[in-house]
């Protein structure tokens, strides 16, 4: 069975500005326990890679530049 | 998957892995400890003070024993086992396979319990294992998901089976059978294990329950008799 992929709306959003992951920061990928967030190997920032965030905030409150931002995913509101 | 869905290992479901007070299983120096032992109604500082006597009980028991010869052949099976969603470009994800067997167990092994569902729920669960030739993991993340996934359907079955053995209601709403509404105590007032018999499947036994080592007052014992529950009609 082929697999598809189902676009979703990111609760944790990285400001692209902020983030210096080209410098080699994996602060938010190593602190999250879900390990749902990634380095985007082209354009060498971090991103939500799997809708499978807990809201435990670590990537947030560690991540040196303030880039992330954890919200409350629409589904909650 | 949500964090609202139900919870159905160790305490919230009165259920774990059995374990003696150094978190010693039955196989000698193998552990469990915290939420999946029997550490009650699972929180945090009971996972960390079970989790340090059995750091303790295993470094003694490591100091003691030296490693055993062991079958590389094993080893080999067990790998091809954990790596075979690895193995597949496409079929069925660990999300759709784990979000289906979750959905069942709150189908079918919800309280209050109903003996046809659940046997129904046991017959779903066992199609779901024949699908799990069809999983598949496109990277590390996916291969934790479907390994996750499939000791989800293991703790599925388990509860189904052990709710259908015993043939008793107890716990109030915990383990209220529909067809079962009576409290047994003559011949269930103990614990019920679960284990693999000489050919793999899975079998049941009664273990007895030690006195309790805080004394508890007759009347308190009764608090979950005395719930007001209603029992449904039987539904088969
Ligand atoms: C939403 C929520 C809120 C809670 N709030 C509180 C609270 O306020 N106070 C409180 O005291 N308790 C709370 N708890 C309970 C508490 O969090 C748990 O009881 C405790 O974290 C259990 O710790 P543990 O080490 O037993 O299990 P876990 O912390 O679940 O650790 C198990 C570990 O095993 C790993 N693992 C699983 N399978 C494998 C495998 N095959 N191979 C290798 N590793 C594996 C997992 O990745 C995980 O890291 C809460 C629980 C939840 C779900
Ligand atoms: S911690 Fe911040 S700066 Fe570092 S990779 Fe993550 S978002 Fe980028
Ligand atoms: S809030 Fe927690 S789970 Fe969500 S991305 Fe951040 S660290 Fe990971």
């Amino acid at each position: 069975m082929p697999i598809i992929t189902q676009a979703k709306s990111a609760a944790v959003v990285i400001d692209d500005e902020k983030c210096i992951a080209e410098k080699g920061c994996r602060v938010c990928v190593d602190v999250c326990p879900l390990d749902i967030l990634a380095i985007d190997e082209r354009r060498q920032k971090a991103y939500m890679k799997y809708d499978e965030c807990w809201y435990c905030m670590p990537c947030e409150v560690d991540c040196p530049t303030n880039a992330v931002k954890v919200n409350i995913p629409y589904l909650l509101r | 998957m949500h964090i609202s869905e139900i919870g159905f290992c160790s305490g919230h479901s009165a259920s774990g892995v059995w374990v003696d007070e150094q978190a010693r299983t039955t196989i000698p120096g193998l552990y469990a400890v915290g939420d999946m032992a029997s550490v009650p109604h699972n929180y945090m500082l009971g996972a960390f003070v079970n989790g340090g006597i059995a750091g303790a009980d295993a470094a003694a028991y490591c100091a003691a024993t030296s490693l055993p010869e062991y079958d590389a052949g094993d080893l080999l099976v067990e790998q091809e086992r954990v790596l075979a969603p690895t193995r597949r470009a496409d079929g069925l994800t660990p999300h759709e396979m784990e979000f289906k067997t979750r959905r069942f167990v709150n189908d079918y092994l919800e309280p209050p319990k109903v003996t046809a569902k659940m046997e129904l729920g046991q017959r779903r669960f066992a199609e779901i294992r024949e699908d799990l030739d069809h999983l598949c993991a496109r990277d590390p993340h996916e291969l934790l998901r479907a390994l996750e996934m499939q000791t989800i359907l293991d703790c599925a079955d388990m509860a189904a089976a052990a709710s259908l053995y015993r043939t008793e209601s107890r716990w109030g709403f915990y383990h209220l059978r529909t067809d079962h509404p009576e409290t047994d105590n003559r011949n269930w007032n103990c614990h019920t294990v679960l284990y693999k018999d000489a050919s793999g499947r899975m079998a049941h036994a009664k273990r007895a329950v030690d006195p309790f080592i805080v004394p508890v007052a007759a009347a308190e014992m009764g608090a979950y008799h005395q719930l007001r529950v209603k029992t449904p009609a039987a539904a088969e």
